[in-house]
């Protein structure tokens, strides 16, 4: 077996050495990720554009404006003149938000008990509108206690953060990447590099030496193994010193179950590259059976517990969302086996399944 | 003529005769529209309670339920100790742990301003900060429910003046991030079809020996440019079509604005994703290459493009780079024209600069494509 | 007027000269065979004949025009059909067909009768709607062929036609090749078989980049005193290094 399993091996890394614009894409397109995702992609919302449209001009109408801009929430973005100006100010997306302080603000303050101010939002994007409508009521509740002359509230939150105190977005998504990589790596890859060798017709040349199918499979995406591990590893050690991602629990843990997740990843490519007869199709099947759900269905960005039933169910039978688990538990929490032991089962019972259909699908389409 | 015409045929021959590509074609808009729309959701729903109260005083019990029937919450379980609250964390059974402490009620009343602990899990930081927002605006309301009855019982009729907010929500009355959300997965759909297609189908040919059989006939490399631009622009506007009809019929997506300006804008977006793709294939040799290439712009334009994450939150670096994302002025503009009716008027420049990106690429591809066929 | 004229033809790969300085002529009607061995630069030549390659130095006239001055002029009235098969898979055959015959920008109507001519010539009307991807290597050939000869090209290239097919079909397609000429097409092939050598009216034998013997079958087995073109092949490999 080991016979002629090198010389395969060796031709799929001399293709890979060829052509070293492709290995240096796999190699840095990770990195890429982790920059944009580490440096660029911030949730906080601060400094929301604002119109203000003030028709009391009074020292306390341009007090409560002061404290809108001043916050760290708002920044004004134009001061309008009337009120049919605001429309054309959300269309232009020159602001998200236009506060509205009427023409007897400062009397009214004085006279009644309570005094409105309008609040008008751009809804369209529902995640900022919310949250630009819990920072303006916040602000004009500060306002009220203040000149109220209340300063100490009678409880307090003591909030503690565990695995992540500074909040860092990294943290989150340094393992998830890990885990979107390696099935980019093992599924995209091979199933394309199998269906390559169909497309240009030089398996039929490989399989009529006395190669066994499943040689030739292991040998076409043994290399493939390396350069998923050799990736993980980089983003891994770019998290932990470049944004310094904690490392809790046992490396050797994680790089078994790394290897247990690469086996699942590969076995879906080898799965894909036996319906598909071209790249196209094979890298499109990737991307929509592999690459999409493991981003989308795993928890890796988006919470699980916020999406619909059916699509709830759908995630169990990802591959990325138990490794996700497995991946968080070990670098932030230090998770051991006796916790994560259900995800491993339900990997290796997929990877089995997985393994055995393609096997018998790519023996029946080639015998 | 006739060489453009029979190029495109056989395009569509091509795409039309493998099942697996057709089903993709037409399938992938609706799976990416769909998962997508219900998936990518920055609403977080659901979190998992773990309640320790050890003041078991009326108060307490009145918080404890306040946070349970606010809706964002399931009541995981009741650990009896500090510690088992830590454990149900550790071990991923509970998001969040609300622990008031024992006295709780009488330091409130003797004014000592008692805290109530909030342990959070923090490996996601986006969930674990909304969460946490939502205990301390619910504690907040608490607090300031007791203050005004405070005041109201020292001095009755000196209750203090409050400033409220009206507030309206234009477009999105209802506040569904789906309505948002379409729009981007309308532009990656549009980017993956076209970009990715385009830049494998010619190194296809190349890898498969047929492009060397086109080069000895007299086609000239502009009609074969054409015959390899207008086919997948066409599949591109037929997506755009059976997304926008499905994001009508099924998720109700308005459609303010101008159905011209969304044409118009597609146009020229199409013609930076087609010409990108068309580029890589000039460049690369074999469809693995082209597949990276690709791969990699289209990961930069998704992320960098205001889809997920709004642009308005990135650092100024990083809204610098946006600029020169093309999918970035396409995406504002479907989404203003389709949710807000934005006209020519308030979208000039996000036009003006797909304008640019679209030439300006597909020039620079026209150029590269004759100094390397021609 | 010569079918085909090299003059010092030369076309280097960096450091490396694939093509050196060869000149030939190729007589209207003439079945031209093109020889030598693996990495010799017969391909490199016949990719500058067609206009797909620039040559370095040197030109050559196909059908009186240059290939440096005028490329493009060249593939309107020459047909090529290459050692790989490389027509659509995916497609049928008849498409196959009217796809080049677009491709070659003949009009609907001469489209559709080259078509039936083409179909009827070969013996690929039972085939036409089947796909080409199901078609046996002989037919696929036969089929390339037929789509090189659509727009009635006075000059043929052919680069290795015969490759992997069986005897049988490979002497049906020197037929082919014998009543093309017949009817005053130039054909210009490569092959490895070297008893498809002695079809040909003259050949030329090439080596390291240069022609290093060129006359007809009988002249040449003369000339080294040997009973095979194989044998004249041979030696002259291992002569000249």
């Amino acid at each position: 077996m080991r016979f002629n399993l090198l010389p395969i091996i060796r031709k799929e890394f001399i293709h890979i050495r060829r052509d070293p614009r492709s290995l240096a894409i796999v190699i840095l397109l990770p990195i890429m990720q982790l920059l944009l995702f580490g440096f660029a992609i911030d949730m906080d919302v601060k400094n929301v554009p604002i119109g203000v449209l003030d028709y009391d001009r009074t020292p306390a109408s341009r007090d409560l404006v002061r404290r809108f801009t001043g916050s760290d929430y708002f920044i004004q973005a134009a001061a309008l003149q009337r009120r049919d100006q605001v429309e054309d100010l959300f269309k232009a997306r020159q602001a998200k938000a236009v506060i509205v302080i009427p023409p007897d603000y400062a009397a009214s303050l004085q006279r009644d008990p309570s005094t409105a101010v309008q609040i008008l939002v751009d809804g369209s994007d529902s995640n900022t509108g919310a949250i630009i409508l819990n920072a303006a009521q916040r602000l004009l509740t500060e306002a009220s206690l203040e000149r109220a002359g209340i300063t100490d509230p009678p409880l307090q939150v003591a909030p503690a953060i565990w695995y992540n105190p500074e909040q860092e977005s990294s943290h989150f998504i340094v393992p998830g990447l890990v885990a979107v990589l390696m099935m980019m790596i093992c599924a995209l890859l091979t199933s394309i590099t199998i269906t390559r060798e169909k497309e240009t017709g030089t398996l039929e040349q490989i399989l009529t030496a006395p190669v066994h199918p499943s040689q030739l499979i292991i040998g076409k995406v043994l290399p493939y193994v390396g350069i998923a591990m050799v990736d993980a590893a980089l983003v891994i050690l770019v998290g932990i010193f470049g944004f310094g991602v904690p490392f809790v629990g046992s490396a050797a843990l994680l790089a078994f179950f790394l290897l247990l997740y690469v086996v699942t990843s590969l076995s879906l490519g080898i799965l894909i590259s036996t319906v598909a007869r071209t790249q196209q199709v094979s890298m499109m099947l990737a991307a929509m059976l592999t690459l999409l759900p493991s981003v989308i269905l795993s928890g890796f960005v988006f919470p699980l517990a916020s999406m619909p039933d059916v699509l709830q169910a759908v995630s169990r039978i990802i591959p990325a969302r138990y490794f996700l688990v497995i991946i968080r538990g070990i670098m932030l929490k230090g998770n051991g086996f006796a916790v994560l032991w259900p995800q491993a089962l339900f990997l290796v019972l997929l990877s089995v399944v997985l393994l055995a259909v393609s096997v018998k699908r790519f023996k029946t389409r080639l015998a | 003529m006739r060489p453009i015409f029979v190029l495109i045929r056989k395009e569509f021959q091509q795409i039309l005769r493998d099942r697996a590509m057709i089903g993709i074609i037409l399938i992938m808009p609706l799976v990416q529209l769909f998962l997508l729309s219900y998936a990518v959701t920055t609403d977080v729903k659901h979190i998992k309670l773990a309640l320790l109260d050890q003041d078991r005083s009326r108060l307490s019990r009145q918080i404890g339920a306040t946070l349970v029937h606010s809706g964002y919450f399931d009541l995981e379980s009741r650990p009896a100790t500090r510690l088992q609250a830590g454990e149900a964390i550790q071990e991923g059974r509970a998001d969040l742990a609300v622990i008031i402490p024992l006295h709780f009620a009488r330091d409130l009343e003797t004014g000592r301003s008692p805290a109530v602990q909030v342990i959070v899990d923090g490996q996601n930081s986006n969930t674990s900060a909304i969460a946490l927002g939502y205990v301390t605006r619910i504690l907040q309301e608490v607090s300031s429910d007791i203050l005004i009855a405070g005041l109201a019982a020292a001095a009755p009729g000196a209750a203090p003046r409050f400033i409220e907010a009206q507030t309206r929500v234009f477009y999105n009355p209802e506040m569904e991030s789906i309505p948002y959300m379409i729009p981007g997965v309308i532009s990656v759909l549009l980017t993956v079809a076209t970009m990715l297609l385009t830049g494998m189908g010619l190194v296809r040919e190349k890898e498969i020996g047929t492009f060397e059989q086109l080069m000895v006939t007299p086609i000239r490399p502009g009609q074969l440019l054409i015959g390899k631009l207008v086919p997948f622009a066409l599949l591109g506007f037929l997506m755009l079509i059976l997304a926008l009809t499905v994001a009508r019929v099924w998720f109700g997506l308005p459609f303010e604005g101008s159905p011209g300006l969304v044409a118009l804008a597609t146009l020229l977006f199409l013609l930076t994703t087609l010409g990108i793709g068309l580029f890589i294939s000039t460049v690369t040799s074999t469809q693995q290459q082209a597949l990276f290439i690709a791969w990699f712009v289209m990961v930069f334009s998704m992320l960098m493009s205001g889809f997920f994450y709004p642009i308005d939150n990135m650092p100024e670096w990083a809204q610098r780079i946006t600029l020169l994302n093309p999918m970035r002025y396409y995406l504002a503009i479907l989404r203003s024209v389709l949710l807000k009716g934005s006209g020519l008027v308030h979208l000039w420049p996000d036009f003006a600069a797909l304008a640019v990106f679209g030439v300006g690429i597909l020039s620079l591809t026209v150029a590269r494509f004759r100094a390397r066929v021609g | 007027m010569s079918a085909i004229k090299a003059e010092n033809l030369t076309r280097r790969f960096g450091k490396f000269t694939a093509v050196d300085a060869i000149s030939f002529e190729v007589e209207q009607g003439e079945v031209f065979g093109f020889l030598g061995a693996n990495g010799a630069g017969k391909t490199t030549a016949i990719r500058m004949l067609t206009g797909l390659l620039m040559p370095s130095g040197g030109d050559a006239w196909v059908a009186g025009r240059s290939v440096r001055a005028n490329p493009r002029a060249i593939k309107q009235v020459i047909g090529y059909m290459s050692q790989r098969f490389s027509l659509y898979e995916e497609l049928r055959v008849e498409e196959n067909l009217d796809f080049f015959a677009g491709a070659y920008n003949l009009d609907r109507e001469t489209s559709r009768r080259r078509k039936e001519e083409i179909l009827e010539q070969f013996g690929l009307e039972g085939v036409r709607r089947r796909f080409t991807r199901s078609l046996p290597l002989g037919w696929k050939q036969r089929l390339a062929l037929g789509s090189a000869l659509l727009h009635h090209p006075r000059i043929l290239f052919l680069d290795e036609p015969t490759g992997g097919v069986d005897p049988l079909a490979r002497r049906t397609f020197w037929d082919t090749i014998h009543d093309l000429a017949a009817g005053g097409a130039t054909v210009f092939v490569t092959t490895h078989y070297m008893d498809e050598a002695e079809y040909c009216h003259r050949i030329s034998i090439m080596n390291k980049g240069e022609i290093v013997a060129l006359g007809s079958p009988l002249e040449l087995k003369r000339q080294y005193g040997k009973d095979t073109i194989q044998e004249v092949f041979v030696q002259l490999i291992k002569s000249t290094g």
